[in-house]
């Protein structure tokens, strides 16, 4: 059976920030579509198993962060990540995302641990409630709230942040805030 | 944007000091010295809410002042945004489409 038009549309409303969550815990926007894409093609083919009337973005999210989960497990086996040496692979490439006002915050961020990352940005970013963000990590809601504290706490120090003062050398990130990022 | 305040204060200074304004304490930033300087000038752009943990530097457990928190959000959120800006991809307009075509013609 075709989607229904209800569930495309939801579908593709999602896309936008789905592919927002995997660019920020992949750091690479060749992968993040190639998770999107598994996302929604898993998605379509289980779509039986989704219950009209509850939220298809956080159970898209769902899909797509154990698709990353498993992905970014197997990659850790292959490469030894114990000092990062993966996150800074992750980071070295210029065109991963086409601002290069993000540069220095995208290495902040590669450099959290994954559990951290995607709880800071499903909370942080995505809008999801800490109960939603406990759902789609598969944990307690205290969990979730730890992690996103941990995980600003080190964003903090790494990007230099630090009481009054603004962002360390990187005037760029500064610009990119005062001329509004926000839609 | 932030003043180097002056370490040096007369006697004549401290009237403010420990009498508890809260933007006089979140000036001080440095944290925990007795002597206060307390000339207008060097008040926050924002004063800080809470009189206590701010005028601490940020420990390394602890929970970080709003005003952290919030530039961490606002980048944040401006990172993800811009991802967003990009609205749907046409290939994954096509892969939907795709998969209903073949679904119609798997079911006729």
């Amino acid at each position: 059976m075709p989607l229904e038009p209800s569930v495309r549309e939801a579908m593709l409303s999602a896309v936008p920030s789905l592919r927002a969550f995997a660019i920020s815990l992949s750091g690479n926007v060749d992968r993040a579509d190639d998770l999107v894409q598994e996302t929604l093609l898993r998605a379509m083919a289980n779509i039986d198993s989704f219950q009209p009337g509850t939220n298809m973005s956080a159970w898209l999210f769902t899909i797509l962060r154990n698709l990353f989960r498993s992905e970014y497990r197997k990659r850790r086996r292959e490469v030894e990540d114990a000092d990062g040496s993966y996150a800074d692979t992750l980071t070295s490439h210029p065109e991963q995302h086409g601002r290069i006002e993000f540069e220095e915050f995208r290495k902040a961020l590669a450099q959290l641990p994954p559990d951290q990352r995607e709880a800071l940005i499903l909370v942080g970013a995505s809008g999801f409630s800490y109960e939603e963000a406990a759902g789609i990590c598969d944990c307690a809601v205290g969990t979730i709230k730890s992690r996103v504290n941990r995980a600003r706490t080190r964003l903090s120090e790494l990007l230099a942040i630090d009481g009054a003062d603004d962002f360390g050398p990187d005037q760029s990130t500064r610009a990119v805030l005062s001329a509004g990022g926000r839609r | 944007m932030k003043e180097q305040k002056p370490l040096t204060s007369g006697p004549g200074d401290q009237v403010q000091g420990r009498a508890g304004s809260t933007e006089d304490n979140g000036a001080r930033g440095g944290g925990g010295r007795p002597q206060g300087s307390g000339s207008v000038e060097q008040m926050p752009v924002r004063p800080s809410p809470t009189m206590h943990n701010e005028i601490h530097p940020r420990k390394r457990r602890g929970r970080l002042g709003r005003d952290v928190q919030s530039k961490l959000g606002k980048t944040l959120q401006a990172y993800f945004d811009d991802v967003v800006k990009e609205g749907v991809p046409e290939r994954f307009r096509l892969l939907l489409q795709q998969f209903d075509d073949r679904q119609d013609k798997g079911s006729s």
